[in-house]
């Protein structure tokens, strides 16, 4: 049963509730809807503001340089073929996963806590989307050409080669952003047609008209509702696999190398398992400072809080996991190639890339053993920051100091990047901070439907909900 | 003319024109007369141009690029009537010659297909012979002379005619599109003209008597000629040779022995036994050509020697060269102990005192003396010793005794008679000289070549000396160091552009044909002797009168046609070995193996960038890595591990080097296999005045070693101290340096090295292979039944197939190539073929230190064993054309594909360049245009360089990845012809049929001297690749990864005696298993 199904039938089966649930409902939707309200921005909003936008022309500028002079402009090189350009990618598109995993996988597990965060994570998962979609992109030589990789038909008979994985991550990510941005727009039509009535209230005609159209005539009858709980469910059931296909066939790029340190079996579920646990560390840095700053602290709840921390520290067991496996496989396999790429991992030039790693993978996710830790905002921010640099190097370690020292020791060499590969990942955290700054100032940034849909008073009785 | 003499009146016409822009841009000339004209106006007297080049451009309207274009299409037509009119228009050139129109096309030449033409070139006074491919009248390649009794050495059966060519000979091509030549004369460093150089003639022939000609070393006979003529018209001249890298000791030293300079040339093709005495057998030696040649033929097991049989090479040098790295027993002996090391040889053999030095006690050193004096007592007949220009005339002396004492002459080694037996020694002759300029003896010095104020010895402050001479004249190809400090400097025609001859080291008068007129007008050395013997003459009259004189009777064409005149070999001798006095050591040679700081030797080398520093300005020369360093761009001081520590020098930090009292600084490279307490230096850095690439006064690339050689210490220098602690200098190296630290971290890498070396580099002896007949190089890996014949429809392997794709079917060609370890000296004349053939770009220093190196073919060098006694192997690895490519499989676009003939194909036009391939590859031979590395050939001033590049071969732009292509266009070139010669009835068969084996060679194989690479097509079971798959030595690199690679490797065989007990070659004998 659907949250917001409960709302349309609520009012009218507890009138003696109604006047009480009406105030409630009120009550959030003035909550979220004065970020969008407010005649000026906070002073905190427009300073982050100003920050993301020079990151982002930073990025900008990089590209500029790249585009016109070439991939010589990064630190890459003929022995590390790829470094910060895929390391970025992967990590980006990791971390829009847990925004998937909100939406829906708990979505469908009727994990309704998931509710007051779940639209910021779908935004999350989008814009970080597009900043990995950046990468594919730019890192190839002449990527005026980059469109030969969509199959189009043309009379020079040229195809796509479609047993590179290259190929598969060109299907798997545009369509995980095409059902990422549907399913984000579906949920949020709902809530912009509540904008629209309360700015057509306001006498704010502009906003009314732009928001009106962006609700696309939604006027919440219950066929409408019903409707929208249909494809809602549906999307859900397409973006469920997605969570694990996605990264899966991303980690397919390195898992059918036959690079020793890439070509491993183990690489689809360490994946996918490395990618919720960036992204939900990705989605506590972002919520907890709004949260604090714009006082939804009784929406998105510390018991929100502490599942996230939860669903950490298993995700985080699991990624430590899998660094022992390869260990354990590696020595196991009695390979060579294989003995050694991890042992340069660890005792080679990149150690301290291998340390930050292990340490900030696996270590430092298990404070959230600990309730307190898990209780305490600003911990859990620093715990997230060090998290999300340890996916980092994650990939780093994986792209960079194995294609360092590969198969033939006369081709070994070092990695150093240079100022356009920090410039261009430097600009697309700028495009990243600055898309979700400005989602969050002019769109519902909490689904209040949704929410309204998982309060107790939404339900019969008006039964505490259990979170 | 003969078929093949080049009449490419279309090449003359893009250079003359190309050199008529330049004046405008430079410098003013006088019109007329001097041969460069602006107009066709002009050319016919009816006007003379305004000589502001500003104006003359404004004039034009044409914006500056243009201007300088050479090929600009306007300027082309132009060009194209100016030289129908030059038929009619006389002196309008320097040496008038014979011009025809191209109304019709010339005889032998089609458009779009090369021509090859015989000519030679003269490094260090040896010729070469040299085979120049020139496509439509510019000449694109330089090869090796495959006709040249000497550069090739007579065919053997089974075997292709076959010349390999240096690293410096092929990559002189470079030169002659070098924009940086010398394009004007100059006077007291200011432009001039030709004509103001005539008009100064009358004056400097006056002044003959009182004139010194200082001359780099030159085997030219018409120079010798010349001379003669010269010096008999005006008694008082004086002629001076000098030449920085010489072989003046070994005349010396047979001197001593024979009472006249004799010219030992082993015939190592004979020889079962090869020691070395300080001395680089395959790339210094004057006929390292027919030695590499010749040692991988003794080497082969089934080669000159006889089946089963190897020769053995015995190598005692300071540093490691190519021959040491090659060596079954390598000794590292400082360069000084040379002398009592051939001396303790000798008291074995020849009868000769023993000396008694510290060292020799040393259990390494007198077990090696030992064992070597037993193999070689045993040997007689078959076995040589050859001893290197390093070493003393004494050195050279006992080393004629001991082949007379183990019969090599006659056998192994020949003697001949040096034909200028009166020539002074080189640093004898111009250390006359110097003192003769200082002195004020001498009013006009005429230089031909050479930079003596760069490369002189630094006693004889040579720059200071030259400038007492009133008049001073050097001819050049650059305007050098000592172009700058002389009173007229002229440009020197490029040996491309001149007729001249020059002897191969056994004395064949190899002739010298131009390919097309000078570019930047320029004389060369024959025509300016001639000028100043009063009666000019063209070069190739003087080369006929020179042969006249030397009662030559072949025939004038076809001696330009082969590129040599048969039969003029120096005259063979038999003298007997006089006794010499044994000579006295000094207390460091009667020394150990130890010395303090301050008592260290310091060995000078050829530089693999430059030679002397004569090719600094060669981009291909000073990017490719040394054989051994793997160093590019600049040169550097040699240590050895545990001299480093003793003394506390780093790696890649500077040092200074003190030799009687002058001091430079240089870069310190620890290399293992270095004598101890021995500095090698490299020659050829710090050029002031080489050009763009090589060095100019505001920014010079390596380091001045000449600053620290002195006359005394001219090859090896003494005493000499060396302070390190100096600031962090990083040398750009292809592959990572041996790492001398110790810890985790360089132990993690070293340890993963040395554990996969034997799965890359597979060895065996010549005592496994003789008695293990089963022997074979690549272990049945389960994968595949039988890899030889994988990929083969015909064959077994497709049931055994574990792949998850299709095996491809191959029913025509099948290419394929085959690399022997065993005779690869890791020379490097395969990557600067590959360079010259397949417009491989340039990156320059600060993108290798990137790692953005674009050679398609690289030579691996890995060491094995202990720091102080390493062995070196090589591995040249170009593409393998996987026939299960990990490439392919990977390209989104399919940019990367296989072909029916089982090459693995790029299409660059397809390439998006994601890198994925390049990721893949397990080789690593995928290289990737980070950048537009030809944007500088675009460059207005650059653009003569672009007449260089190989049409055949497509110019890559940035964003895409190349790599090696087996030569396809070689390979298809071939084809072509085959089919067009089978649809003629010139040869039977049909046309899908096989090419004759051999027919189709690649660069790299046509480059390579000792005949290492052998391509051809697998699916003729005749050819030779085919037979060679098929060697038990034979085996594929990484082959359990199963990419069936096209191309596999011999592996290498060493030859130890088994009487050695810890020497490196013992410790090979960890073979077998594989």
């Amino acid at each position: 049963m659907s949250a917001a199904t409960m709302e349309g039938d609520g009012a009218a089966e507890h009138h003696e509730e109604a006047g009480k649930a009406r105030e409630a409902f009120r009550g959030v939707t003035r909550d979220v809807a004065w970020v969008a309200e407010a005649p000026k921005p906070h002073k905190a909003w427009l300073g982050a503001l100003g920050i993301s936008v020079t990151m982002l022309a930073i990025g900008v500028y990089s590209i500029y340089v790249l585009v016109t002079t070439g991939i010589g402009v990064w630190g890459n090189s003929n022995t590390v073929g790829w470094a910060w350009d895929i390391t970025n990618f992967v990590w980006w598109i990791g971390i829009g996963h847990a925004g998937t995993l909100i939406s829906a996988v708990l979505f469908l597990t009727r994990q309704t806590w998931r509710v007051s965060i779940n639209r910021a994570a779908e935004a999350m998962t989008i814009f970080a989307v597009m900043c990995a979609l950046l990468f594919p992109l730019l890192h190839t030589g002449r990527p005026w050409f980059a469109w030969w990789m969509i199959p189009h038909p043309n009379d020079m008979g040229m195809w796509p080669q479609f047993r590179s994985p290259l190929m598969w991550d060109v299907f798997a990510v545009s369509t995980y952003a095409t059902t990422s941005i549907l399913f984000w727009y579906m949920g949020l039509v709902p809530d912009l047609a509540t904008f629209r009535d309360r700015f057509a209230a306001k006498g704010d005609k502009l906003k009314a008209i732009i928001y009106g159209t962006l609700s696309l005539g939604w006027r919440g009858s219950a066929r409408q509702w019903h409707r929208y709980e249909r494809a809602y469910l549906i999307l859900a059931g397409l973006a469920t696999p997605l969570v694990f296909s996605v990264h899966s066939v991303v980690s397919f790029d390195f898992a059918t190398s036959q690079l020793p340190g890439w070509h491993t079996t183990i690489f689809p579920p360490y994946f996918v398992a490395g990618a919720i646990f960036s992204g939900f560390a990705m989605v506590l840095t972002l919520m907890l400072p709004l949260r604090h700053l714009f006082n939804l602290q009784h929406i998105i709840k510390e018991s929100h809080i502490e599942a996230m921390c939860k669903i950490m520290l298993a995700t985080g067991m699991m990624v430590g996991l899998a660094y022992g496996t390869e260990l354990f496989i590696a020595w196991y396999s009695g390979n060579l190639y294989e003995k050694f790429a991890f042992a340069n991992r660890a005792f080679g030039p990149f150690w301290w890339a291998y340390f930050a790693m292990v340490s900030c993978n696996v270590l430092v996710p298990q404070a959230f053993w600990s309730k307190k830790i898990r209780q305490s905002p600003v911990i859990i921010f620093v715990l997230c920051i060090f998290i999300n640099i340890g996916m980092w190097f994650e990939r780093f370690v994986i792209i960079a100091t194995s294609l360092a020292r590969s198969f033939l020791p006369a081709n070994w060499s070092y990695y150093t990047p240079t100022r356009f590969d920090v410039g261009l990942f430097v600009g697309t955290l700028g495009l990243f901070f600055t898309l979700f700054l400005l989602f969050f100032r002019y769109v519902p940034v909490i689904a209040m439907s949704e929410v309204k849909g998982a309060m107790p008073e939404a339900h019969a009785g008006g039964k505490k909900d259990k979170h | 003319m003969s078929a093949k003499e080049p009449n490419d009146d279309h090449g003359h016409d893009h250079h003359d024109h190309a050199h008529v822009s330049d004046q405008e841009s430079l410098v003013p000339v006088a019109p007329t007369e001097h041969g460069y004209w602006k107009s066709l106006k002009e050319l016919e007297g009816q006007a003379s141009y305004q000589l502001d080049p500003a104006a003359a451009r404004k004039e034009r309207g044409a914006p500056e690029e243009r201007v300088i274009d050479p090929m600009h299409r306007r300027n082309f037509f132009q060009l194209m009537g100016a030289s129908m009119a030059l038929a009619g228009v006389s002196a309008c050139r320097y040496e008038k010659e014979e011009i025809v129109p191209l109304a019709r096309r010339p005889e032998d030449q089609t458009p779009g297909v090369t021509q090859q033409y015989a000519t030679a070139f003269d490094l260090g006074g040896v010729g070469h012979a040299l085979l120049a491919t020139s496509f439509e009248g510019r000449p694109i390649k330089l090869d090796g002379n495959p006709e040249h009794p000497f550069a090739s050495g007579g065919a053997v059966p089974g075997t292709q005619r076959h010349a390999g060519a240096t690293t410096f000979a092929q990559a002189a091509i470079l030169h002659l599109y070098d924009p940086d030549r010398s394009q004007n004369p100059a006077m007291n460093g200011k432009g001039a003209s030709i004509e103001a150089f005539r008009a100064a003639l009358p004056d400097i022939k006056k002044n003959l008597a009182t004139t010194r000609i200082l001359s780099e070393a030159t085997s030219s006979p018409t120079v010798a000629y010349l001379r003669a003529k010269l010096l008999e018209a005006n008694p008082g001249l004086q002629w001076h040779e000098y030449e920085p890298i010489s072989w003046d000791n070994e005349r010396e030293g047979t001197r001593k022995a024979f009472n006249q300079p004799m010219r030992p040339i082993a015939r190592l093709d004979k020889a079962e036994t090869i020691v070395t005495i300080d001395c680089d057998l395959f790339v210094e030696h004057p006929a390292a050509m027919k030695y590499s040649r010749d040692y991988a033929r003794s080497r082969r097991m089934n080669g000159s020697l006889g089946i089963g049989k190897m020769n053995r090479l015995w190598s005692v040098e300071s540093t490691f060269t190519n021959t040491g790295a090659m060596a079954d027993h390598r000794l590292a002996l400082r360069s000084e102990l040379g002398l009592p090391f051939v001396m303790a040889l000798d008291a074995m053999l020849g009868g000769g005192g023993a000396p008694n030095s510290e060292f020799l006690k040393e259990k390494k050193v007198s077990e090696y003396v030992k064992v070597l004096g037993e193999e070689l007592r045993a040997n007689r007949g078959k076995a040589v010793v050859v001893a290197g220009r390093r070493q003393s005339a004494d050195v050279h002396a006992i080393v004629a005794k001991i082949n007379a004492a183990i019969g090599a002459p006659g056998a192994t080694l020949d003697y001949y008679v040096d034909s200028e037996a009166n020539r002074r020694p080189h640093v004898e002759s111009i250390g006359t000289l110097a003192k003769d300029l200082a002195g004020g003896r001498v009013q006009q010095l005429i230089i031909l070549g050479g930079n003596p104020v760069y490369d002189a010895p630094a006693d004889l402050d040579f720059a200071a000396a030259m400038g007492r001479a009133t008049t001073s004249v050097h001819l050049h190809e650059y305007l050098n160091e000592t172009s700058k400090k002389a009173s007229w400097h002229v440009p020197r025609a490029h040996f491309l552009e001149s007729w001249g001859d020059a002897r191969t080291w056994d004395g064949t008068i190899t002739v010298a044909q131009p390919l097309l007129a000078p570019m930047y007008g320029g004389l060369s050395s024959i025509e300016m002797l001639s000028l100043l013997l009063g009666e000019p003459k063209v070069g190739d009259v003087l080369v006929q009168e020179a042969h006249a004189k030397l009662g030559v009777t072949a025939s004038w064409r076809q001696s330009v046609h082969d590129g040599f005149v048969p039969n003029t070999q120096l005259s063979a001798a038999t003298t007997a070995v006089q006794s010499t006095s044994a000579p006295q050591l000094t207390p460091s040679q009667l020394g150990g193996s130890k010395r303090a700081n301050g008592d260290l030797e310091v060995v000078f080398h050829y530089s693999s960038f430059s030679y002397d520093g004569r090719y600094a300005n060669n981009a291909w020369l000073q990017e490719t890595p040394d054989f051994l360093t793997k160093v590019t761009w600049d040169n550097y001081a040699l240590v050895g591990p545990e001299t480093a520590t003793t003394l506390g020098l780093e790696n890649d930090t500077m040092i200074k080097v003190k030799v009687e009292g002058r001091e430079i600084e240089l870069p310190c490279y620890t290399i293992p296999g270095q004598a101890r307490f021995s500095i090698g230096l490299v020659l050829g850095g710090g050029r002031t005045a080489a050009g763009r690439v090589g060095g100019e006064d505001d920014h010079t690339v390596g380091f001045d070693t000449n600053k620290v050689r002195t006359t005394a210490g001219f090859d090896i220098a003494l005493k000499a101290t060396v302070t390190g602690g100096g600031r962090k200098f990083e040398l750009a190296s292809v592959q990572e340096h041996w790492d001398i630290r110790s810890g985790i971290i360089p132990s993690v890498n070293r340890d993963g090295l040395q554990a996969r070396l034997p799965e890359l580099i597979k060895e065996t002896t010549a005592k496994t292979l003789a008695e293990n007949k089963n022997y074979q190089a690549e272990e049945p890996s389960g994968f595949f039944t039988d890899p030889k014949r994988a990929g083969n429809a015909d064959g077994p392997t497709r049931a055994a197939g574990l792949s998850l794709f299709k095996e491809k079917d191959y029913n025509g060609h099948r290419w394929g190539m085959t690399i022997d370890l065993n005779t690869c000296t890791g020379c490097n004349s395969c990557m600067v073929a590959c360079q010259s053939e397949n417009n491989v770009p340039v990156v320059g220093k600060a993108e290798i230190f990137n790692n953005r190196e674009m050679h398609w073919i690289r030579i691996d060098r890995y060491f094995k064993g202990s720091p102080d006694e390493p062995q070196v192997v090589h591995q040249p690895v170009g593409c393998q054309q996987c026939e299960q490519a990990p490439c392919e499989q990977v390209c989104p676009v399919g940019a990367t594909q296989h072909s029916d003939e089982g090459l693995n194909d790029m299409s660059y036009n397809r390439c998006i360049g994601t890198r994925y391939c390049a990721n893949n590859c397990p080789y690593k031979v995928r290289k990737f245009n980070f950048f537009d590395w030809n944007k500088d050939v675009r460059d207005a001033k650059n653009r003569v360089r672009r007449l260089l590049f190989n049409p055949d071969v497509t110019v890559r732009s940035r964003g895409v990845m190349e790599k090696c292509t087996f030569c396809v266009q070689r390979i298809q070139n071939g084809k072509i012809k085959a089919k067009a010669q089978i649809r003629s009835g010139q040869r039977p068969g049909t046309v899908q049929g096989a090419i004759p084996d051999g027919e189709i060679q690649t660069a790299c194989q046509d480059a390579c001297p000792t005949e290492s690479i052998t391509f051809g097509d697998l699916s003729d079971t005749t050819s030779r690749v085919a037979k060679l798959y098929d060697d038990n030595r034979s085996y594929s690199l990484l082959a359990e990864l199963y990419t069936k690679p096209r191309n596999r490797f011999l592996s290498r065989v060493r030859n130890p005696n088994p009487a050695m007990s810890s020497s490196a070659g013992a410790s090979a004998a960890q073979e077998g298993g594989h």
